[in-house]
């Protein structure tokens, strides 16, 4: 059984990779959820480190529903019964979004109209009130002129 | 049975309404790895940019016509296997790296 499953792999190259890729998908999924885990003390991010790993396992999964012949897929969802390509861009579609919003986490600190990545070390009285200040002489000014 | 109108319409739609979230997410990720270049933790956001990329781009057929035409599905799926590797390799690379890092086999 394992011999025939391998030499059907060995002639279709592209299934071979395939199934390489997805394998190394789901070993990257579990890598990264398991600092999350196992060292959770250290992971400043967790919602971005489980974003991308959302992300990771749904285009595993995608790749597993690529394997599957076409009437399997079509009756495993009963109501629409999809092309098997539908439930995979639809699941690639999740993927993006879940890895997209992950990885905002990472990179928001940076965004403009945000406080700098020093924010954290910020002791409270420095920008905000400067701002504040701008807010309150324009509304003098204003109050001036009336 | 191949793909119905719909199917197709529906697989375009996804695929489309994904190359954008993606773009999002690549353009965030260069935010992400430029912003923690100095830090420790850049390493294992540099490889994220590429993997946005190469998953946007095999996202990206998708959205055309262009998979109907006569000696694309050879090319794509030659072209296909090549960048989803790289997706692949680079999502791996980032996931050791996350996991040198985080659970201090790396200083912090």
């Amino acid at each position: 059984m394992t011999v025939l499953v391998l030499s059907g792999l060995l002639d279709r190259p592209y299934l071979l990779l395939g199934v390489v890729q997805t394998a190394a998908l789901l070993a990257a999924t579990l890598l990264l959820l398991y600092p999350v885990i196992a060292y959770a003390q250290n992971v400043a991010y967790t919602e971005g480190v489980v974003g991308l790993a959302v992300g990771l396992a749904l285009v595993s999964l995608s790749n597993l529903v690529g394997f599957l012949p076409e009437p399997t897929v079509r009756t495993a969802v009963p109501l629409v019964s999809p092309h098997p390509i539908v439930v995979t861009s639809a699941l690639n579609l999740l993927a993006g979004l879940s890895a997209t919003v992950g990885v905002y986490f990472f990179a928001r600190e940076f965004l403009p109209g945000r406080d700098g990545p020093d924010r954290r070390f910020d002791d409270g009285d420095g920008e905000g009130e400067a701002s504040g200040g701008f807010e309150t002489a324009g509304e003098e000014e204003v109050s001036d002129a009336d | 049975m191949a793909l119905s109108n719909v199917e197709w319409a529906l697989v375009g739609l996804l695929s489309l309404a994904n190359v954008v979230v993606l773009t999002v997410g690549l353009v965030l990720s260069v935010v992400a790895a430029r912003g923690f270049s100095d830090a420790p933790f850049g390493r294992m956001l540099r490889p994220l940019p590429v993997m946005f990329l190469a998953f946007l781009l095999v996202n990206t057929p998708w959205t055309t016509e262009l998979t109907g035409w006569p000696g694309y599905v050879p090319a794509y799926a030659l072209t296909y296997a090549v960048v989803f590797t790289v997706a692949v390799v680079s999502a791996v690379w980032a996931a050791i790296q996350a996991v040198y890092l985080l659970t201090e086999r790396r200083e912090l």
